[in-house]
């Protein structure tokens, strides 16, 4: 079945359509959303989340751009929802909770062979230059896709990255890391 | 020169970290649980049971509107029941001015005011006596 097939079962209702729609996209909305939240615990859920999101909107889908910029769009937004709502979180004082489990999440990151340095300056990004840079870097995408993904003007997808690569050199050389070594 | 260098390390870097592969038992879980949430939604019966008043404001004025009626349900019976116990506690606890109150209609028990039954007779005399009873008070 293809992309479009998939797509046109999906609207039908037919869960066969999103299975392979699930099966085509899981990797890069896991990848993703574990580096923009920092826990794989959390990536888990947003898969979860994004593909029954996938399934209630898809009528609202329209084609005009690929699959893939669309389903990014809606990972990133949920993923950049979540940011906020635990910021307010940490405001109000809860912030100590989601500590532990991000020291868990980052023993299972080196096991994966994921820097827990370049874990933790990613953290410290700003969301939205997180989103454009983790996009360009880690999917590959191009300025235009991450730019319609993101409903952000060009200029400001690249400024987003370079701003991003910049804080990550400063970051990484204060950590004492050369680029080799991470 | 370095400079260049240095940035094309770090994008690399990023893209190896992007295809790091991910225990594929996530992804059976994470699907599983997808397809187990479409499947609850599509259970009508179940759907229907569980009613949730927060889902939207009309349901609230709803959800309220029962209450209201609860509530002053509850409120008119326990007036009621004060009612009727006040007036019967005043009826037992002041006989006299009850009957001062009186207008006149006077209930006879059905005792006194009707006819004596015709078995009494009957019960009074001694023609169908006990035989033993009689042989007592021989003794």
């Amino acid at each position: 079945m293809t992309e479009l097939e998939a797509i046109e079962r999906c609207r039908q209702g037919d869960i066969s359509g999103l299975h392979v729609l699930y099966d085509l996209h899981r990797t890069k909305v896991y990848h993703l959303s574990w580096r923009m939240l920092g826990s794989q615990h959390d990536a888990e859920d947003v898969l979860q989340e994004i593909f029954l999101k996938v399934f209630d909107r898809i009528k609202n889908y329209r084609g005009d751009s690929a699959f893939s910029t669309w389903l990014y769009r809606m990972t990133t937004n949920h993923c950049l929802d979540i940011l906020r709502r635990r910021k307010i979180v940490a405001f109000l004082g809860f912030e100590n909770a989601p500590e532990v489990e991000d020291k868990k999440d980052s023993a299972k990151a080196m096991d994966l062979g994921f820097s827990p340095v370049l874990a933790k300056a990613l953290e410290k990004i700003p969301e939205k230059q997180k989103a454009c840079f983790l996009l360009r870097e880690m999917e590959e995408m191009s300025y235009e896709d991450i730019a319609e993904s993101l409903q952000l003007s060009l200029g400001s997808v690249k400024s987003n990255i370079h701003r991003a690569k910049a804080y990550l050199k400063e970051y990484l050389e204060k950590e004492g890391l050369t680029l080799k070594d991470v | 020169m370095d400079h260049k260098l240095k940035e094309i390390n770090l994008t690399e870097t990023f893209r190896k970290m992007g295809r790091i592969t991910v225990d594929p038992q996530v992804f059976n879980r994470a699907w599983f649980k997808v397809e187990e949430r479409i499947a609850a939604r599509q259970r009508p019966l179940l759907g229907h049971l569980v009613w949730k008043p927060w889902g939207h404001p009309i349901r609230w004025a709803a959800a309220a509107v029962l209450l209201f009626a609860a509530y002053s349900g509850v409120l008119y019976n326990n007036l009621q029941e004060q009612d009727n116990l006040g007036e019967y506690v005043e009826t037992i606890s002041n006989p006299i001015d009850n009957l001062a109150k009186d207008t006149g209609i006077v209930h006879l028990s059905p005792l006194i005011s009707e006819a004596p039954a015709p078995f009494r007779e009957l019960l009074l005399s001694d023609e169908n006596a006990d035989n033993l009873a009689n042989d007592d008070l021989s003794i």
